[in-house]
């Protein structure tokens, strides 16, 4: 074997290959208008509400777009660069996006961050497992919350608060519109909440009853009066590692116990795990439900309104 | 010129390829020997093991870095214990201390009640580094080099034979213990910057690509370091015009080196047979 000229012909080789792939040219991303603010949001149900409340006075960036999970995500330079560029970065909180201090920062961003949860009462994470929690005393000490605000509309409701003050300190010019875009969405979110409570009141009681596939409905649950049996991953994080077969045995168990009607799967991660436990339990899986994303445009979760009322018509047809 | 030179005027994707160029170097020189000495799966490993020091080091509010250094240091020492005078194969010493104490790190998780916290701390992303990550990855990589050169010698020697090395007087252990320290070293700071397939894959694939195409040491690591950085480049244009993760562009970029030099070998081979 000669290593000159074979590695001659693989350097040559390597840098055709990493030539052909540069000369491609980059997509073409629409020129933002001149006179819109640049917004980033973390996520697209967070960016659905931006962009309702922002109109047309805003060029809109979403990081975790739709049937994405936030909870591992891995960004694409377009991803750093719009950060880069932004005026103005709305982020859920919560820890919901714990990568977003180091992308901020190697970004170089000089855009103001708005903490959308801010000023909400928050649920500690897995505070619904009285029991569990007693027995192991100071398990949150670090203060774990559940970051999925937005399966209650009222919360949702003060969201669109802080992003209407956000958007309109960042931009004064507009900030009529922006009070006149957030009041006829707070209008409309007034009128899902109505819609969510008249539909779970006609399931009884007894059977306001959820198990689902990651921990996201705390406080869905806590505004609209249901009881979490449990979760398959056990935890408010679609990361938490995979559940012990005795996790699962505790968790058919409890599901037997309380009656539970069905079980529901999600869109954003497998439903492997609640197949699994309906198998266990002789369950029906119920349809995959909108947690952490936006669905697909076209979709029955497209926009956060459509979501939320997919969510709740699919949970109370199964549960009936 | 434009497409060559737009890549790198965000500030963000210079800080990545520095980094990158960085971490190429460190590890391609070292995974010449991972190679050599059969370790494949240290890189893995070792990102898994340091799991443990972080989850300690975050429940008593102590510095994750070190807290993540000096679980690695130990499973770096602990290999080489166990496989010493070849008790065990350094692969089956690396299969057993990753494996308990990665347990040993989900078991310590269990108790705190989420794994949302570790994840990003455990597993960085290029694209996140910042300029003072730059500085810490500067004074690795220069650590690594110095040592290997000026232990060149007496690391070729005791990779390649151990048993003479030994018979001359030199110190196997020792060194051993160094090159697992060094590993130690590179991957935890590799996987807080870059995540765990790209520690890994800089840490192998160069080294494996290089060792297809030469045999004499020296030649493998220069080659293994120019993979490296082809491969860093290669996945910087790559992400930057697909739009895609830089990670992942330049762990491709290795496969696609170490394809070609597999190609070369067999069509050479092939024509001198």
């Amino acid at each position: 074997m000669r290593p000159s000229l074979l590695t001659g012909r693989l350097t040559a080789a390597a840098l055709a290959v990493s030539l052909m792939l540069a000369a491609c040219q980059p997509a073409a991303s629409p020129a933002p208008a001149a006179d819109t603010l640049n917004v980033v949001a973390t996520f697209s149900i967070l960016g659905d509400l931006v962009q309702n409340v922002g109109g047309e006075h805003i060029t809109l960036t979403v990081l975790v777009g739709p049937d994405g999970d936030a909870h591992s995500y891995e960004p694409a330079p377009s991803d750093l660069r719009a950060l880069a560029e932004a005026d103005l970065i709305f982020e859920n909180g919560v820890e919901f996006e714990s990568w977003l201090d180091d992308l901020y920062t190697a970004s170089e961003s000089k855009a103001q961050r708005v903490v959308t949860s801010t000023g909400l009462e928050l649920l500690e994470a897995g505070a619904h497992e009285d029991d569990h929690a007693a027995e192991d005393g100071d398990e949150h000490a670090h203060g774990e919350h559940d970051p999925h605000i937005w399966q209650s509309v009222p919360n949702v409701i003060a969201v669109v608060a802080q992003i209407q003050a956000g958007l309109a300190a960042a931009d004064p010019a507009h900030a009529a519109d922006y009070q006149a875009n957030a009041a006829a969405y707070q209008q409309e979110l007034e009128s899902l909440h109505a819609y969510i409570q008249a539909q779970v009141a006609s399931l009884p009681a007894e059977r306001r009853k959820l198990v689902t596939n990651h921990d996201t409905f705390g406080y869905f649950a806590r505004d609209y009066g249901f009881t979490i049996v449990g979760a398959a991953l056990g935890a408010v994080t679609t990361e938490g590692g995979e559940p012990s077969a005795a996790d699962i045995a505790k968790l058919a168990e409890a599901i037997r116990a309380e009656g539970v009607p069905a079980i529901f799967a999600e869109n954003v991660e497998s439903s492997r795990l609640i197949e699994r436990l309906a198998a266990e339990t002789d369950l029906r899986v119920g349809p995959p439900l909108y947690t952490d994303a936006l669905g697909q445009p076209g979709t029955a979760g497209a926009t956060y309104l459509n979501l939320m009322r997919y969510n709740v018509d699919a949970i109370v047809a199964a549960l009936r | 010129m434009h497409w060559l030179i737009d890549p790198l005027r965000d500030p963000f994707m210079q800080t990545a390829l520095a980094a990158a160029t960085l971490m190429g170097l460190a590890s391609a020189t070292l995974g010449v020997y991972v190679v050599l000495r059969r370790m494949a799966f240290i890189g893995d490993a070792l990102s898994h093991t340091i799991l443990p020091g972080v989850v300690i080091a975050y429940l008593n509010h102590w510095n994750l870095t070190v807290g993540a250094l000096v679980a690695g240091l130990l499973t770096a020492l602990g290999i080489g214990w166990f496989s010493r005078r070849q008790t065990l194969r350094e692969d089956t010493a690396i299969g057993i201390l990753f494996t308990g104490m990665f347990a040993l790190g989900l078991l310590l998780i269990s108790t705190t009640g989420s794994f949302r916290d570790f994840t990003h701390i455990l597993f960085g992303s290029i694209l996140g580094v910042t300029r003072s990550d730059l500085g810490l990855m500067a004074a690795v990589t220069g650590l690594v080099l110095a040592v290997l050169w000026l232990f060149d010698k007496e690391l070729e020697l005791t990779s390649f034979d151990p048993t003479h090395a030994e018979a001359i007087g030199l110190r196997a252990d020792w060194l051993r213990y160094g090159l697992l320290g060094l590993l130690a070293l590179t991957v935890v700071i590799g996987v807080q910057v870059a995540g765990v397939v790209l520690t890994s894959a800089l840490l192998i694939t160069p080294a494996a690509t290089a060792s297809l195409l030469t045999n004499r040491l020296p030649r493998m690591m220069a080659l293994s370091a120019a993979v490296a950085l082809l491969s860093a480049v290669a996945g910087l244009y790559t992400s930057y015009y697909f739009d895609v993760s830089l990670g992942a562009s330049i762990v491709l970029a290795c496969t696609l080196c170490f394809g070609a030099a597999w190609a070369a070998r067999s069509l050479s081979g092939r024509r001198g047979g």
